[in-house]
């Protein structure tokens, strides 16, 4: 059997075509899975995903590392028909003064806070208050981390926050 | 016997590239399509970042106000700047910037100093700030963010190889030969260093001799004695070393921790004293930290000079 010049040449290219095709479904099945590891609820028509599948343990860090950090994605969605206000509380699974005191945080890389400065709520600290309109989506990008000069005692500690949702009347 | 498969092959080509496309547009859009409401303008170079809270623009009509947060990604201190352009290249007359809700300050070549940043990962890397200007007449800028060699003195006090930081945080010349001239209201002083936040000079020129007056002030024995090495010097210590505070004339200085007086002696060394012998009397000023440097190197021919405000 004489395989053509010509046929050769179509073989390479279907072979890259298929290597091509099997890159793609995996960057698919890794984009796909990332997707579905956020955390996704709604109440009463706010949709509300939580993206922390890039967030460390909580280290001790200047303000400019902690700001370079990947932190949490939270983007909310009304689909309700009206206009929604709304607060989103960060609760700590430790209430420990001490280890609260050391913790700073940041919004949108661009406001760095003590956690413990901000207003209480809900057995938490707001990090964030605002009016949505219906249809509209917000998204905010969180990041905390411990003071530098927080003592070995606070470090170890390996807090934890849960995202809350209050909507406002 | 020769095989062409030409019309399969387009057909399964063109049917592996539209599957390809289609399933990089999904999965493309699961994994970044959250990301497009929240728009921020940065700026993002090797050694900074720069966050706005809105596009790098600003005018003197309805968008006068801006926050921005500055990252040092340097290992070393940087000095920053926002550097305001007029977008028309209108000559900018009367526009006036608050920075940080301090008052307001006039813009001078579109510059406004922002300050250092302290190394990365360090206390101090980060700062933010609210920047808003105003004027009667319409301006409107471009906004960028700038590392710049800072001409606030106490800057340039900080960076010189001549001054060191003791124990309580302050900036002291140190040594023999030391560059800290400064002409200021037709004096030369030296600088003596940025005590408590402030800059600290000796007047050059003594009001003569006599005793010691409580309502004058003097340098004081730890300005002495922290101006021969890197470090606060012994009193024992101060005869074999050198400074540039030590002088042929034997002049006044006071412990301000124990309020007790002593004299600085070029042969003598420093030694305690009693009030009322005539001694070389040298007057201390002060000025705040607030002052620019127009001109100058701080050496004896060509003393530094500086200007109030930016």
């Amino acid at each position: 059997m004489v395989v053509s010049k010509q046929l050769k040449k179509q073989i390479i290219i279907e072979i890259l075509a298929l290597i091509f095709l099997i890159a793609v479904l995996i960057y698919a099945f890794f984009a796909i899975k990332k997707n579905e590891e956020s955390k996704i609820t709604n109440l009463d028509g706010m949709v509300v995903v939580v993206d922390d599948t890039n967030v460390d343990k909580i280290k001790g860090l200047s303000d400019g590392e902690g700001l370079s950090l990947d932190g949490t994605t939270y983007t909310i969605t009304n689909n309700n028909k009206n206009k929604v206000n709304y607060k989103i509380v960060l609760v700590p699974n430790v209430h420990d003064e001490k280890v609260l005191k050391q913790v700073r945080i940041s919004t949108d890389d661009l406001y760095v806070e003590n956690l413990i400065d901000l207003e209480r709520l809900s057995g938490g600290y707001v990090i964030a208050s605002s009016t949505l309109d219906s249809g509209f989506t917000d998204m905010y990008l969180i990041k905390y981390w411990y003071k530098l000069d927080s003592d070995q005692e606070v470090l170890d500690e390996d807090i934890d926050f849960e995202y809350r949702l209050v909507k406002e009347s | 016997m020769v095989i062409v498969m030409s019309k399969k092959f387009y057909i399964l080509l063109v049917s592996i590239m539209l599957v390809s496309v289609v399933l990089l547009g999904f999965s493309y859009s699961k994994e970044s399509g959250k990301n497009d409401d929240n728009f921020i303008a940065e700026i993002n170079k090797v050694n900074y970042r720069v966050v706005f809270s809105s596009d790098k623009k600003l005018n003197t009509v309805d968008n006068s106000k801006m926050e921005i947060g500055i990252i040092n990604k340097d290992q070393k201190i940087n000095n920053f700047a926002l550097v305001l352009s007029e977008v028309d290249n209108k000559n900018v007359e009367n526009v006036y910037y608050s920075l940080d809700g301090e008052p307001n300050q006039l813009l001078v070549n579109g510059i406004i100093d922002l300050g250092e940043l302290a190394p990365y990962g360090e206390n101090g890397d980060f700062a933010f700030h609210t920047i808003e200007i105003s004027s009667t007449s319409n301006y409107k800028f471009n906004i960028d963010v700038q590392t710049i060699e800072s001409k606030l003195l106490s800057n340039v006090i900080k960076r010189s190889e001549q001054v060191y930081r003791d124990d309580k945080g302050n900036e002291r010349y140190y040594g023999e030969i030391v560059d800290n001239y400064l002409r200021y209201n037709n004096h030369l002083y030296r600088i003596i260093g940025l005590i408590d936040g402030k800059i600290k000079l000796l007047d050059t020129v003594d009001m003569g001799l006599g005793i010691y007056n409580s309502s004058d002030e003097y340098p004081t024995l730890e300005d002495y004695l922290s101006s021969f090495d890197n470090k606060l010097l012994n009193i024992e210590d101060t005869l074999n070393r050198k400074s540039w505070m030590t002088e042929k004339r034997d002049y006044w200085l006071t412990d301000i921790t124990t309020g007790n007086v002593y004299y600085a002696s070029d042969t003598d060394g420093v030694l305690a004293i009693g009030k009322y012998v005539d001694l070389y009397r040298r007057e201390v000023v002060y000025l705040e930290d607030n002052y620019y440097l127009s001109n100058g190197d701080g050496t004896i021919n060509n003393p530094y000079e500086v200007t109030y405000g930016s």
